[in-house]
């Protein structure tokens, strides 16, 4: 500190980024003191020695280099650009059109709901949970059959596909564009 | 003035941008035609060496290139390429991809000094000159990567403290303390050389 003077405020009063009655009252407060107009003079050496800097000339042209690697992906056609929203769209049709399934799936192979496909019998979760546990405790594996129809096991992968393109971040993201975003680019 | 801080060159700027938004790539060659210089610049002020410094101008035009979708066209492309170049740099730097180097490889007898022919009268002087910027080039590399990164921001790419602080995601207060500490390690380099050499 000189006679009250911080070195951040000579810094910042050197910037610019004071407001007017801050830069008014150091800029009083340093004709007063020799020794902030030395700091104040050796801060703005500096500064005169960045502005005075020249450039370093270029030792090669750097274009046939950038356009050999340019690899942005070209403009995706439109139908590919409506991938994600035909895939949202056929996921919540699996999901209407299967709903009495899934229901009676999870109320032991009871259809609730209406459908336009059969009732599906699939194998009872609470049996299923206690063959495991009987397994376990016995030492020994349960035997469970999975008798699907082969709708039902489209129903079933289905799922898993929307799932995993959910996890995979490739659902409600643009095809070709990454999903993160960097901050060098804000 | 780097060809592309030219306001001359700027007027069709708009037009490169919007052409080489849409793919157009011999747009986009003309846009690192005219920024390459201001841009290996900045690398080569944060690297000190030369070879780093184009491996670095190359990689941020490629990265502009893949983000210029997001680019606004109503703003001047030169401030968002060297920051792309600075935030490249310092990422580098950090992640000690670059090695690092205290001396400036490129002698200031090769620099561009075409601005200082009509200015500085005597020859003397541009040899004073000459010795000043390549201390102030070799004070710089003594400096810690964030500090180097903060000096360039703030005296070459002209940001405000608050602009500096959204760019490098630090809080103000870090800024300012950064830059500060900076420049008296920068000044008591100068001041150091200078002393020893005469």
């Amino acid at each position: 500190m000189v006679n009250g003077l911080t070195d951040d405020l000579l810094n910042e009063y050197l910037d610019g980024e004071l407001n007017e009655t801050e830069r008014q009252e150091v800029a009083a407060a340093i004709t007063r003191s020799p020794e902030a107009q030395t700091r104040l003079a050796e801060l703005e050496a500096l500064f005169a020695a960045f502005t005075d800097m020249p450039d370093v000339p270029l030792p090669a042209d750097l274009t046939p280099g950038v356009l050999a690697s340019l690899t942005r992906p070209a403009p995706s056609p439109h139908w590919l650009r409506l991938l994600p929203l035909t895939q949202v769209v056929a996921a919540a049709l699996l999901v209407v059109l299967f709903w009495g399934a899934l229901q009676s799936w999870w109320t032991y192979g009871r259809a609730l709901l209406p459908t336009p496909l059969p009732p599906v019998a699939l194998p009872d979760v609470g049996e299923w949970i206690s063959g495991w546990v009987t397994a376990v405790t016995n030492l020994s594996l349960p035997s469970i059959q999975f008798n699907l129809a082969l709708y039902q096991w489209a129903i079933l992968i289905s799922l898993a596909l929307i799932i995993w393109l959910l996890g995979a971040r490739l659902l409600f993201t643009e095809p070709g564009r990454p999903s993160g975003r960097h901050f060098y680019e804000k | 003035m780097a060809q592309g801080d030219d306001p001359a060159t700027q007027n069709d700027e708009p037009a490169l941008l919007r052409r080489a938004q849409q793919g157009d790539e011999m747009a986009f060659a003309e846009l690192v035609r005219r920024h390459q210089t201001a841009v290996f610049n900045v690398a080569y002020r944060l690297f000190g060496r030369r070879q780093d410094a184009e491996d670095a101008a190359q990689e941020a035009f490629l990265r502009a290139y893949q983000a210029l979708d997001r680019f606004d066209l109503s703003r001047p492309f030169a401030p968002w390429i060297k920051r792309i170049t600075a935030n490249l740099c310092l990422n580098w730097l950090e992640s000690e991809r670059v090695r690092p180097q205290v001396t400036a490889d490129v002698s200031e007898q090769s620099t561009v000094w075409n601005d200082w022919a009509a200015t500085v009268p005597t020859p003397e002087q541009t040899l004073l000159h000459r010795e000043q910027a390549s201390r102030l080039r070799n004070a710089i590399l003594q400096l810690s990567p964030t500090y180097r990164a903060v000096i360039e921001y703030r005296h070459f790419q002209e940001m405000s403290y608050d602009e500096i602080a959204i760019v490098m995601a630090r809080p103000v207060s870090s800024v300012k303390s950064d830059l500060f500490r900076a420049r008296k390690l920068l000044a008591e380099y100068m001041q150091h050389h200078e002393t020893g050499e005469k």
